[in-house]
């Protein structure tokens, strides 16, 4: 039973890196063109939020599998 | 289309956001149908439908409200910070709203809820690509 509590941490862990690593990167380059480029600022700010949102799917994913392992699988594999 | 928040006369361009509430009100009016509908079938399909759906697009919406809290060049640091912010509310509030329906609500049809959760994600996209202009 303890394996599934270990397979939801890492599930969510690194679902959770990776959307951090893509996020961070986003940000980054939504500075980046921002400070080179002003006038498309409102533009490059609407295509992270896009962009946001097609990251961190995979890893919401995961985190709802998790909480199924978390709630669901693991209280009834005792 | 995207609405134009500000004409600044010459000054820059103009603040562009997508339609945070014509997305919210599109994704929620399909997710009412398609759960009336499934009333008609099976109350415990037609509820964990909405659950799921629900699920996806309160965070979003958060998402949403946050990341467009400040906009413009000048205030970029703002509009990352709030950006980051928003993006961490919607993972906790997508972790905690799963936590509570698997604890609290029984019956429920587990395949129906993941299915319309990321149906209702592919939508979420869909109306941010056609609704936003850029």
């Amino acid at each position: 039973m303890e394996l599934i509590y270990v397979a939801a941490a890492i599930m969510m862990g690194l679902g959770g890196l990776g959307a951090a690593i893509g996020v961070g990167l986003l940000g980054g380059k939504l500075i980046e063109g921002s400070a080179r480029q002003p006038e498309l600022a409102p533009k490059l700010q609407v295509t992270f939020f896009l962009g946001a949102g097609l990251v961190d799917a995979i890893p919401i994913i995961g985190v709802g599998i998790a909480m199924y392992l978390i709630f669901v699988v693991a209280p009834g594999a005792v | 289309m995207a609405r134009p928040l500000k004409q600044n006369a010459g000054l820059g361009a103009p603040i562009v956001k997508p339609p945070l509430l014509k997305i919210f009100l599109g994704q929620c009016s399909v997710l009412a149908v398609l759960t009336a509908g499934l009333l008609f079938v099976d109350v415990t399909t037609a509820y964990s439908v909405l659950l799921g759906g629900m699920v996806c697009i309160l965070p979003n919406t958060y998402f949403g409200v946050m990341a467009f809290r400040h906009s413009g060049a000048r205030s970029a640091q703002k509009v990352t910070t709030s950006l980051y912010r928003g993006e961490v509310g919607k993972f906790l509030l997508t972790a905690v709203f799963f936590a509570c329906i698997f604890v609290f609500i029984k019956p429920l049809s587990v395949g129906a809820l993941f299915t319309t959760f990321i149906a209702t994600m592919l939508l979420n996209w869909f109306l941010v690509h056609r609704l936003s202009n850029f």
